[in-house]
């Protein structure tokens, strides 16, 4: 990995991925269910030619929308050679929200997958669309030389509110979130199967070319199994509700998954509130499990710790790319990769950027040795008349050591606190289990923090695409 | 394979893709009874596409709520 001279912004960084890779093939997929890999100069040559359709657009803002594909991954890059700034999307925005992100960020051009032209075609929108499949020239442009502070990228929050947020990062932010080996561990091949318009998916697959790794990039996560089989990677990154799904096919595996034809050997988890019997499975099989702690604000950089059966209970501990402070329990970070604010809303950054240092909302407390551990969300603390704080997070952990208790939600109800329960079956026997587990919880624990109501329901509760919890809508 | 053994293999593999308590039937119900998420759903699906080597249609998905109507839409598949 060379080290000199440092990018300082996104077109020299790609410029130095490509001279890196040579001829190397760096990426693999499947097309029609079989592997295919594509070498370095046919990614980087489609890139250059990329870049040219886009060279009168320099510093305007491009909207990316379209599923894991390659070419999706092309156009990202080519925006950034082209001097332009990289909008990411969701594509499963409807055409009315996808109205509403253009203009919220100024969008001058719009590139996207055939298979949302319907939606593209519907949202009505004032500028310039071009397909991903454009028949680009032969004649490559000039890379742009970006000032490193300017703005590179706007990507939305995935937020648990109404709103989503337009994150700015600026190009020495992006070469930092790509620019690190925060993992710190071997591996071979790594598998994105996490969208790529997420800060997961596309700084995850770029970081992986910085350590000279090849990408495996699965286009619909319902199909990461295949992709573990066929593609072969040895290292992932997965959404609870994912890793969850994999542990249970893992039992009968085999040793990395072999009986299954995986070779799997690393897994990185965001957001995970791990059991110790779930990272106890993976290590029995020989899969050692990080901790992945960020937020879309971060860039790309986060916290990856390799996690055990006896440390279950903590987010991780920084690395040192990210400083730390915790203020009134609120975990507080600083570093290089770290946003420049919500694109038009001065006001939401101020409430959460201060001289650089990020207020994440999570309340946390730090051991001597650095290690953090979760407590809650600031905005979704319960206050109670008599003042309390409670962090439903909290409570909600403490009640999912019932086996009996699939998921649960904390919530306040007239100044007292309510669990809405999924149980895993919907028998009398098991909703007497789950009674008898609340009662020995209520008698544990002070009066403010027992559950005085309970709601049993059938219905999965929403969540993020990444799974965080919706807090806002119940079942 | 006879329809008995295809059979065995969805209850099995159903059984693989959850953490129930409870024994699995043929009427057992994958939301409601075994709280399968909707990726979830769809990840067991895509498992028994690579074991039959069929291609389930998501039309056929739209009406699968038991382990009985998925062993539909896979021998529906295999015609």
């Amino acid at each position: 990995m060379p080290d000199s001279p440092p990018p300082s912004n996104m077109p020299q960084l790609l410029a130095q991925l490509e001279r890196q890779a040579g001829d190397q093939p760096i990426l693999r997929c499947l097309e029609d269910g079989t592997p295919r890999e594509m070498t370095a100069p046919q990614f980087y040559g489609a890139v250059h030619r990329h870049a040219a359709v886009l060279a009168e657009l320099s510093g305007k803002h491009i909207g990316i929308i379209g599923p894991n594909i390659p070419h999706w991954l092309m156009w990202f890059c080519a925006v950034f050679k082209a001097g332009a700034v990289a909008v990411l999307l969701s594509p499963d925005l409807d055409p009315e929200q996808l109205a509403q992100r253009s203009a919220q960020v100024d969008l001058s051009c719009l590139i996207y997958h055939e298979s949302l032209s319907q939606i593209v075609s519907q949202a009505d929108l004032p500028f310039r669309t071009i397909p991903m499949d454009h028949q680009a020239p032969s004649v490559p442009a000039l890379p742009a030389d970006p000032a490193p502070e300017s703005l590179a990228c706007i990507l939305f929050t995935s937020g648990t509110t109404a709103i989503p947020k337009a994150v700015m990062l600026s190009q020495k932010a992006m070469v930092a979130s790509i620019r690190h080996n925060v993992v710190g561990l071997p591996f071979r091949a790594q598998l994105t199967v996490l969208p790529l318009h997420h800060v997961a998916g596309f700084a995850t697959v770029l970081n992986t070319w910085y350590l000279g790794r090849m990408v495996c990039l699965g286009q619909d996560m319902r199909y990461l199994f295949r992709y573990l089989q066929r593609l072969e990677p040895d290292y992932t990154l997965l959404v609870p509700s994912l890793l969850q799904t994999l542990v249970r096919k893992l039992r009968n595996g085999g040793p990395n998954g072999r009986d299954l034809g995986w070779d799997l050997h690393l897994i990185g988890c965001g957001g995970a509130r791990f059991q110790p019997e779930v990272i106890q499975i993976l290590n029995d099989h020989g899969i050692r499990v990080l901790q992945s702690y960020g937020a879309t604000e971060l860039g790309g950089l986060g916290f990856d710790t390799e996690m055990t059966p006896h440390c279950a209970d903590t987010i991780g501990k920084a690395p040192p790319e990210i400083q730390v402070k915790i203020r009134d329990g609120e975990l507080l970070l600083r570093c290089e990769s770290m946003m420049m604010g919500y694109y038009g809303d001065p006001d939401a950054t101020r409430e959460v950027l201060d001289d650089g240092w990020y207020a994440t909302g999570d309340l946390c407390r730090q051991d001597g040795a650095g290690y953090l551990y979760l407590q809650g969300r600031k905005r979704d603390l319960i206050i109670l008349s008599g003042g309390e704080n409670v962090s439903p997070e909290w409570v909600e952990s403490r009640l999912l050591t019932c086996p009996q208790i699939q998921e649960v939600m904390v919530t306040g109800e007239d100044d007292l606190l309510c669990a809405t329960i999924l149980p895993i079956d919907d028998s009398p026997s098991t909703r007497l289990q789950i009674q008898e587990a609340l009662d020995r919880y209520d008698r544990s624990v002070p009066t403010y923090h027992q559950i005085h109501r309970i709601h049993f329901t059938q219905t999965p509760f929403p969540r993020t695409p990444n799974g965080k919890l919706i807090r806002r809508k119940t079942p | 394979m006879t329809i008995t053994e295809l059979k065995r293999q969805i209850l099995r593999t159903v059984q693989d893709a959850t953490d129930a308590a409870t024994p699995i039937t043929a009427e057992t119900h994958l939301i409601r009874d075994l709280g399968l998420s909707s990726v979830e759903t769809m990840m067991m699906v895509t498992d028994l596409e690579d074991q039959f080597g069929i291609k389930i249609p998501t039309r056929s998905l739209r009406n699968v709520q038991t382990v009985s109507d998925l062993t539909q839409a896979v021998i529906d598949a295999l015609r």
